[in-house]
């Protein structure tokens, strides 16, 4: 296991390294996207909706930058098993290795655009405060989010090759029932159990309580949340593992 | 010095069918089948057979990259890897990085590729290009570096596919010569081949596979003979 670690913390330090040396526009655009949605929802919001409470600005960067982390590591880790081919026709590797090294990118990518957040919320009225201790526990929620359920899909991704466009519809879907744009606590009643049903949902909640609120975030969600990844990792391991060595072959045509 | 040898690797009747969902019906033919033998220590065991009998696919059985549908495989000696050139190499990371990635998929934990950097870089002679991206190399170049990562990377159990040496005509004579001597000592070796010569050369005993089945295992100028017997072009009538 511990081989294994180091050689998913290398080829992600490698996989970051390369990236930036293609000298594509790499982590910037991890930058750009979320402004980009920022502008034309500030638009929407306070032009057309004529919502605007000052704290509409903090509130759309919060949700479109945890957003862009899990919509972006989605796919990338959903596929990495199906085009780890090549590698795995070389060489042994349990398949955990494919997608843990495609989180871990994202992870530190993420990290980087979260830091540029935290240093420009108190611009927008929202000093650091101790609630913000927290933090690593709700990004390392997330995380462990993305990662399992972005391996639950790389697992079967390479039997059903088709999971690419129900991934990016089903992503679209959940963009919206996210709370991205939208605040949980303020939809209606009725509507609010099914909403808390989503992690993603409530984790984005929490980043803003803790950011924008001061408070500490919903300890019940967040175990759910913990819980549910555990479940969904789990059920991951075990397909892979089930078909570690059938993999290679399924995956040659 | 003259105990029996001890067996380093068991294939019992290991098959393998390949499924092709191409047509209404499920057309699966059997890649290999009912192979079994015994590898043993510090031998070193040539597969002969035409292109496309299977004798890739069964190194790969062997390295444990593949799992048969049929029989079973066990290995009593530890790792058992494929002689794999230039695994993982990223064009935009520099040599250094990617021997320090290709060692370690090819089983080197972080501690073990760094101590034999030196040596790898040493061996490849690529000298002080190795903090130069990979992606400047001449073929040449990477060639040699993937070469010397997979030259020390020393399994218990090596598995080659064809390949013995690599490079430009220097570095190919010196990277054969180096292979040969590593085959020779009392190292565990599988070589795939359809050279004849070579595997005459090198091998102890040689495993004829034809259309995925065994065909003759014995020692390896016998078998060789019969395989050449076999294969040479009837003269016309």
């Amino acid at each position: 296991m511990n081989r294994y670690l180091e050689l998913i913390l290398y080829r992600a330090y490698a996989d970051l390294k390369a990236e930036a040396a293609r000298g594509y526009l790499g982590v910037l655009w991890w930058i750009i996207e979320p402004l980009l949605y920022l502008g034309m929802f500030s638009v929407y919001f306070i032009y057309v909706r004529q919502q605007h409470d000052g704290r509409l600005i903090p509130f759309l960067l919060i949700g479109l930058v945890a957003w862009k982390w899990f919509a972006s590591s989605i796919p990338h880790c959903a596929r990495s098993i199906a085009s780890g081919v090549s590698l795995m026709q070389q060489v042994y590797l349990p398949k955990y290795v494919f997608p843990c090294v495609a989180a871990a990118t994202n992870l530190a990518k993420f990290l980087m655009v979260f830091i540029l957040l935290l240093a420009a919320l108190p611009f927008f009225g929202a000093p650091p405060t101790a609630a913000w201790l927290t933090l690593p526990l709700l990004v390392a929620a997330q995380f462990f989010l993305i990662l399992s359920s972005a391996g639950l899909l790389a697992a079967v991704f390479p039997f059903l090759p088709d999971l690419n466009y129900i991934i990016n519809n089903l992503l679209m879907l959940l963009f919206f029932l996210s709370g991205v744009l939208f605040d949980l606590n303020k939809m209606p009643e009725s509507f609010r159990p099914y909403l808390s049903l989503n992690p993603l949902a409530v984790l984005i909640a929490d980043y803003r309580t803790v950011l924008l609120d001061g408070e500490m975030p919903g300890w019940w969600g967040l175990a759910g949340v913990l819980i549910l990844s555990g479940l969904l990792w789990a059920a991951a391991l075990r397909i892979m593992h089930r078909f570690d060595r059938i993999y290679p072959k399924v995956l040659v045509r | 010095m003259n105990e029996p040898k001890r067996t380093a690797m068991t294939l019992r009747n290991v098959g393998l069918i390949y499924r092709r969902r191409a047509k209404i019906k499920d057309n699966a033919f059997w890649a290999l089948k009912d192979i079994s033998f015994d590898l043993l220590h510090g031998e070193t065991l040539g597969i002969i057979g035409r292109n496309g009998v299977g004798k890739s696919t069964l190194l790969r059985i062997m390295a444990g990259i593949i799992a048969p549908d049929e029989g079973e495989v066990v290995n009593l000696a530890g790792q058992a890897s494929l002689f794999s050139l230039q695994v993982g190499f990223v064009p935009h990371l520099t040599g250094r990085e990617n021997a320090m990635l290709s060692a370690m998929f090819l089983g080197m934990s972080r501690r073990e590729a760094k101590a034999k950097l030196p040596a790898i870089i040493d061996y490849s002679g690529i000298g002080d290009f190795i903090d130069e991206p990979a992606g400047n190399y001449s073929s040449g170049m990477r060639a040699r570096l993937g070469f010397a990562v997979a030259f020390h990377a020393d399994p218990a159990i090596l598995l080659i596919d064809e390949v013995l040496g690599v490079g430009d005509a220097e570095f190919k004579q010196q990277s054969v010569a180096a292979m040969k001597e590593r085959i020779r000592s009392d190292r565990t070796v599988v070589i795939v081949s359809h050279q004849a010569e070579m595997l005459a050369e090198l091998c102890q005993r040689v495993l004829w596979i034809d259309r995925g089945r065994p065909k003759a295992l014995g020692d390896a100028q016998d078998v060789i003979d019969a395989y050449l017997r076999a294969t040479a072009p009837k003269p016309a009538a």
